[in-house]
């Protein structure tokens, strides 16, 4: 079985029906049957899973090595070969006011990685300056920044610095980057992106800078400071327009910086506009 | 052509005497290399939270003979399989390990290990270690005593056998 397909691998027994062509969201609860997204549609597949059904498969997901796993599992997920994500719920372990880990998780959702090369061929153009990729979750964010760091590194043959935190763009091991993220592309993984942005600056030279999912100050002030450098940045960030940007104060304050000076805006039915975040300019693309 | 005999015989005896004295100096070497080899995955795990399959891996690259067949079988165990645990792994490596049965006390103590491993709290895991360390360094002192003892006795038994032998077949 490939990385691709090894997540079924994970699934307990009596689920393997489960295993679908397309899926790209598995979700896995206590007393509730697997349930399948699929093409925009859902599947369910009985029987009702248990609590150590569901215990022993984030095991099987930590590949029976859950210290390995604690820095993530305490964010709530965990990534598999092949870049897929596994969300955790269930019960924190805290100590001093912080968590420590997850057990007994009570529900697990699978995100399935995939590469669709080609997908930012329309924005390649648009990418002149530091962009950013705005949309819900799960409308392809992910998908459509792997492309455009493939693009800029093999296309237009510029290093690029992808920070990836959580290792589903580039689904990378010891063996190298699991998914096309291009051959210029230098990838930092497990690191935290404010911190893999400055490494990146100080140590490989880049170009243009990649990032999946600004959430906090840190990632903002990284960011300003590796634009100062003259380096390009392309990131995600959750939000449905434009007018979300203006609405959070986070993302109010990364629009004042003007380090971003467009934004690709992805619908939930996988197409996208790019927009200039200081005119009216708009050119549509699909995923 | 008799005394061709004499020294074939003497020197048949003899070897199985040095064999003997072989296995106890290959016995506590084994010991060392299992001790250093648990020392490398308490590294691996405080300091770099390396996965288990990989962990073997590089516990294989550390050792040699029978204790790098042992964890190059149970890293390819946990490899091949997301099913397949720690436990599961060391016992399936083991049958794979003609030169070391279930039986012997270093194989057991590394089974109860590996029924240890693999779980959230690290610091679990490297009192288990540090437990395992310990019996081993029993067993060390156990097979150093034994060695001293009984290796040249085995040696000096093995050439006098086989002169006793030759005598008598005189």
């Amino acid at each position: 079985m490939n990385e691709r397909m090894e997540w079924a691998q994970l699934l307990p027994d009596g689920c393997r029906a489960a295993v679908v062509d397309g899926a790209e969201e598995i979700r896995l609860a206590v007393g509730q049957p697997v349930t399948v997204r699929a093409a925009g549609t859902e599947q369910s597949f009985w029987p009702a899973l248990t609590q150590r059904d569901l215990e022993d498969m984030l095991q099987r997901a930590c590949r029976h090595s859950a210290y390995a796993y604690t820095d993530t599992l305490r964010q709530g997920y965990v990534t598999i070969a092949g870049g897929h994500r596994i969300g955790v719920c269930g019960f924190g372990v805290v100590r001093d006011g912080a968590v420590q880990t997850l057990r007994q998780p009570t529900s697990l959702v699978i995100r399935i990685a995939r590469a669709v090369p080609g997908c930012a061929e329309p924005l390649l153009p648009e990418l002149t300056d530091s962009t950013l990729i705005l949309g819900p979750p799960g409308a392809g964010k992910t998908t459509l920044l792997r492309d455009a760091v493939r693009l800029l590194a093999d296309r237009r043959r510029c290093r690029v610095g992808l920070a990836d935190e959580r290792g589903e763009l580039s689904a990378a091991t010891g063996e190298g980057p699991g998914l096309p993220v291009g051959s210029r592309t230098d990838v930092l993984v497990a690191v935290p992106k404010a911190e893999a942005v400055m490494m990146l600056l100080r140590t490989m030279g880049p170009q243009w800078i990649a990032l999946d999912e600004i959430t906090a100050p840190a990632d903002l002030e990284a960011l300003e400071r590796a634009a100062y450098c003259g380096v390009k940045l392309l990131a995600t960030a959750h939000g449905d327009g434009i007018a979300d940007l203006h609405r959070r104060p986070l993302y109010r304050r990364l629009l004042d910086t003007g380090v971003f000076t467009r934004a690709a805006v992805l619908r939930p039915d996988k197409t996208y506009a790019v927009h200039l975040l200081d005119a009216s300019y708009t050119k549509e693309g699909t995923l | 052509m008799r005394f061709a005999g004499i020294i074939l015989i003497v020197a048949s005896a003899g070897t199985v005497g040095f064999r003997y004295a072989r296995g106890l100096r290959r016995r506590c070497r084994f010991l060392r290399q299992l001790m250093d080899a648990l020392q490398l995955l308490k590294n691996e795990i405080a300091v770099c939270a390396t996965p288990l399959p990989q962990a073997f891996a590089l516990m294989a690259v550390a050792a040699d003979g029978p204790l790098e067949q042992l964890f190059t079988a149970a890293a390819r165990a946990m490899d091949r399989s997301h099913w397949t645990t720690p436990l599961m792994a060391v016992r399936e490596a083991l049958a794979q390990t003609p030169e070391l049965s279930e039986s012997d006390p270093a194989a057991q103590t590394l089974v109860d290990l590996a029924a240890r491993l693999g779980r959230y709290d690290t610091d679990s895991q490297l009192q288990g270690i540090d437990m395992a360390v310990l019996r081993l360094t029993e067993l060390l002192r156990q097979a150093e005593i034994e060695r001293s003892t009984r290796s040249k006795t085995y040696q000096t038994l093995g050439i006098c056998a086989g002169l006793a032998l030759a005598i008598l077949l005189l």
